[in-house]
């Protein structure tokens, strides 16, 4: 379980989006091998009893006010100036290539 | 010898006081602090970008208010600089990242917004490693950022930059931010003092996120008094960000005031012995015996588990890395194959995987694989849910300790900073960094660090740790600490010849 090989690291960098060369998967084999090794170190713990939950914020769910937003508030943004950051977009939408083609695209 | 100090060494009330009197304006305190940094940024490098024409415009506009008599409070006017990892409309915000390097963010963060009603001055953007991930910032693509007091070496990470701007006194103050002792250990590092608040104390909205469940924002300034006037200024609960607590914001410069009588300081036992630089153990016993001299009460205690945290985080942050890292899809903003009009694209999937693998970096490479592996099919179990009931038992620990005694006293690192290079091909020595410091954030409790001396000509930190949002007593020991030592006065050798 604690060991990675180069496949793995191409099918984690496919699963990621991440294209990488030989020398990289190579490298990140044997890096990621050691960390892997050493948070195993985990099953020392004894958490059979434990309530976890995804955080320590000891909120209960919090809801906004289902009011709309003020023109100054923070979160107004001008379509313009988000579609700005984007490579290729028209003047309603961001532009991408088919996501259900052929290729490997969407899934 | 107070009144021949130069502006650009003044603190936030020295210069507040300063302005409130009349004796300079805002204008010419922000041209000292340019000027200096004009003259030791090329040898330390603290900055990704300097915004010189924001600073003098927020400084006139500054001065205007002043002299109608609508000052707004003791920010105002004064120049500071923020981690480049905060949206702002009117600068570059790159996170250090290739992959943000002409990205103007569409709004403003939360922190950064505060700051400008303050009416504080923004100098400029400071150096981290890549999207916060290192404790170097070797990983930075802008390169490192250099520790003042020894060139050679690092300045801690991620918020390098902002702890060797207090370090050379370039601004008043700086934020920071810290997932896993970001802000601590390059205040030890860098002979300042940094504060990692509650989880939640501080908004996170316009922060670039790294791992959402840990991060938090915080001071990093020159007197633990200066971050306490910062954290009544950035705290506080937001619409934005529903992780953001509705806990009352106190004064914490009033807390600063009261005396060390009668506080029960815990010092445990796992945070020292094996590992620790010996030195930097004789450092912070003596801190503590001061401390006690003040009128703590000191006593032992355990917490058996706090070893653990490391690896947790080193699940729990990649995991949630691999996920917030998604939005950096080549398609949305900041750096894409397809601006590139001559490359040889056949289909999204490599939009995506060309245009992250050209972007970031191999410290955020590593970590979003790593977070891929821990929260794959087979694997969730094992890892990322073993991972959070650990982070419960490390939490429940601190939570029992810090009923019995006021404030935890520890070392922030094993040793003080070290040379540039030295652990950049090991990344397991490099996540090592935070054993110390990683258990706060997993514990989701504050945690300061407050220069109590030198090893080896080498700044220190004292590490002090309360109970979920007692911030007032991290910055009541503190600011006691700094009225009987000097440790946080001292000038690196870079300032002092140069004066």
């Amino acid at each position: 379980m604690s060991t990675l090989s180069r496949d793995d690291i191409a099918h984690l960098g496919r699963l990621a989006r991440l294209e990488l060369t030989q020398e990289e998967q190579d490298r990140y084999a044997s890096q990621l091998s050691s960390v892997v090794s050493y948070i195993d170190q985990l099953s020392e713990v004894e958490t059979s009893g434990v309530n976890a939950s995804a955080g320590v914020t000891g909120l209960e769910t919090v809801l906004s006010a289902d009011e709309t937003w003020k023109d100054d508030d923070l979160c107004v943004v001008s379509r313009e100036s988000l579609l700005a950051g984007a490579p290729a977009h028209d003047e309603q939408f961001m532009l991408v290539k088919a996501v259900m083609s052929d290729g490997e695209g969407g899934a | 010898m107070s009144a021949e100090k130069p502006l650009y060494q003044l603190t936030i009330e020295e210069a507040a006081a300063g302005l409130a009197e009349k004796h300079f304006t805002s204008f010419e305190l922000t041209e000292a602090c340019l000027a200096h940094i004009a003259e030791l940024e090329p040898k330390v490098h603290a900055f990704v970008r300097l915004e010189p024409e924001i600073a003098r415009a927020q400084a006139k506009a500054s001065d205007e208010r002043r002299a109608a008599g609508k000052a707004r409070g003791i920010l105002d006017g004064i120049p500071y600089n923020l981690k480049d990892v905060y949206a702002t409309k009117d600068s570059v915000t790159t996170a250090s990242s290739h992959f943000l390097e002409e990205w103007l963010p569409p709004y403003n963060a939360t922190v950064y917004q505060k700051l400008v009603d303050a009416g504080a001055v923004l100098l400029g953007k400071t150096n981290t490693d890549e999207f916060t991930m290192g404790s170097s910032t070797e990983t930075s693509y802008f390169g490192v950022s250099r520790n003042p007091w020894d060139l050679e070496r690092v300045s801690g990470g991620s918020s390098g930059g902002p702890a060797a701007s207090m370090a050379a006194h370039f601004g008043m103050f700086s934020v920071g931010t810290d997932t896993g002792g970001s802000i601590r250990q390059p205040a030890s590092y860098c002979g300042i003092t940094g504060l990692r608040p509650t989880y939640g104390r501080i908004s996170r909205f316009g922060e670039l996120a790294m791992a959402s469940s840990l991060d938090q924002t915080g001071p990093m300034t020159k007197t633990v008094r200066d971050a306490a006037i910062l954290l009544s200024v950035l705290s506080g609960e937001d619409h934005h960000d529903a992780t953001s607590s509705p806990e009352p914001v106190l004064d914490y410069l009033v807390a600063c005031e009261a005396p060390l009588t009668g506080i029960k300081i815990g010092v445990p036992k796992e945070f020292f012995g094996e590992g620790i630089d010996p030195e930097v153990e004789a450092r912070t016993r003596e801190a503590i015996a001061e401390l006690e001299k003040q009128g703590a009460i000191v006593k032992e205690v355990s917490l058996p588990h706090a070893r653990y945290a490391l690896a947790a985080y080193y699940i729990i942050a990649p995991a949630e890395v691999s996920s917030n890292m998604s939005r950096y899809d080549g398609i949305h903003f900041g750096h894409s194959v397809e601006r590139d009009k001559t490359a040889k694209l056949d289909s999204l999937y490599d939009v995506y995987a060309k245009s992250r693998a050209a972007g970031l970096g191999s410290e955020v490479k590593r970590r979003i694989m790593l977070g891929t592996y821990v929260l794959s099919s087979g694997y969730y179990d094992a890892y990322y849910k073993k991972a959070e009931a650990v982070r419960q038992v490390v939490a429940d620990e601190f939570a029992a300790v810090l009923s019995d005694v006021d404030v935890i006293a520890a070392p922030v690192g094993p040793q003080p900073a070290f040379k540039i290079g030295e652990k950049i091909n090991d990344p397991l020595a490099m996540y090592k960094e935070d054993i110390l410091t990683v258990p706060v954030n997993i514990a989701g409790v504050p945690g300061m660090s407050v220069p109590c001396g030198f090893v080896r000509d080498l700044p220190v930190g004292l590490q002090l740790i309360a109970g979920r949002f007692r911030e007032d007593l991290l910055l009541q020991v503190g600011a006691q600490y700094q009225q009987v030592t000097k440790h946080h006065e001292a000038l690196p050798p870079l300032l002092s010849s140069h004066v």
